[in-house]
């Protein structure tokens, strides 16, 4: 059984990106939808139940911020686990979406591996799930 | 308005081998200038609005973008190769203000507008002025390593 993933950018080449770093990261994944902006993100969850959303913050229309107030604030995706892909490292916008409810972060540029790990962790995953992946051109 | 290079060789030099596998090295001559494609990013303060402006020739395009989405380089279009670009100084920029002091809030990525006269070359790096106020852009004027053992 595998999960399903809503992933969040604006950027269409960070989406292929994502795919391909998922699909290569050995995550069980039975579906995996995107979405280019919050707004877009909130309409795709009206009919799609996602285990894990993972969501870049600096979006136009509904950016990473508002995206993770309004899922916090409906009873329908308030428990939804969201992870933020972002390619600042400032301490106050992550404390700020740690706040709004996010639960981990990951910094782009990033690995199957450490894509792996950190959703599989978010997720509960056994640690022995958490095993290592090859990384690098050659594995694409 | 001068700030350290460094931010920005190292960003530049941790962005292109993570994202790219690809190593830039400082250049001995600009790419000509009708080949370019550049994006730009904002960033902003209170005070002023700083570009980031990246310009990359085709051939370096289609080379990052191939890295980029683990394609072959016949595979990628010109539409994948700008995407790719767009997604480039956004991380670039991202990354940079990661290393940055002042509290710069970062725009979208975006085309200069047509109307806008090209940014005078910058000195070769390593130079002073590569950051200036207002819509002067950068233009990262560095060739990539393609013999790299690790590609």
């Amino acid at each position: 059984m595998g999960y399903s993933l809503l992933v969040v950018d604006d950027s269409a080449a960070a989406l292929l990106m994502y795919e391909r770093l998922l699909e290569l990261s050995g995550i069980p994944i039975d579906e995996l939808k995107t979405a280019s902006d919050g707004r877009q993100a909130l309409e795709v969850l009206v009919n799609f139940h996602a285990d894990l959303l993972l969501t870049d913050l600096h979006m136009p229309n509904l950016d990473g911020f508002q995206l993770l107030e309004s899922l916090k604030s409906d009873q329908r995706w308030k428990d939804l686990p969201v992870i933020i892909i972002t390619t600042e490292g400032r301490p106050d916008r992550t404390q700020r979406a740690l706040d709004l409810g996010a639960k981990a972060f990951i910094h782009k540029p990033f690995t199957p591996e450490e894509i792996r790990n950190l959703v599989l962790r978010t997720l509960g995953a056994e640690e022995d799930e958490l095993r290592p992946v090859a990384t690098g051109k050659n594995d694409f | 308005m001068n700030l350290d290079l460094w931010p920005l060789e190292k960003t530049t030099s941790e962005v292109f081998e993570r994202m790219f596998y690809l190593f830039p090295l400082q250049g001995d001559s600009p790419p000509p200038q009708s080949a370019l494609t550049p994006w730009r990013i904002s960033l902003r303060d209170q005070e002023k609005t700083l570009f980031l402006r990246g310009v990359f020739s085709p051939e370096v395009a289609k080379a990052m973008a191939a890295n980029y989405l683990g394609l072959p380089e016949e595979e990628v279009t010109p539409s994948l190769a700008d995407l790719t670009l767009r997604e480039t100084i956004n991380v670039l920029a991202g990354n940079l203000l990661s290393l940055l002091a002042e509290p710069f809030e970062l725009g979208i990525p975006e085309r200069p507008h047509a109307e806008e006269p090209s940014p005078p070359l910058p000195p070769l790096l390593p130079g002073p002025g590569i950051f200036s106020p207002g819509d002067h852009g950068i233009i990262l004027r560095k060739t990539l390593d393609r013999s790299s053992p690790f590609l």
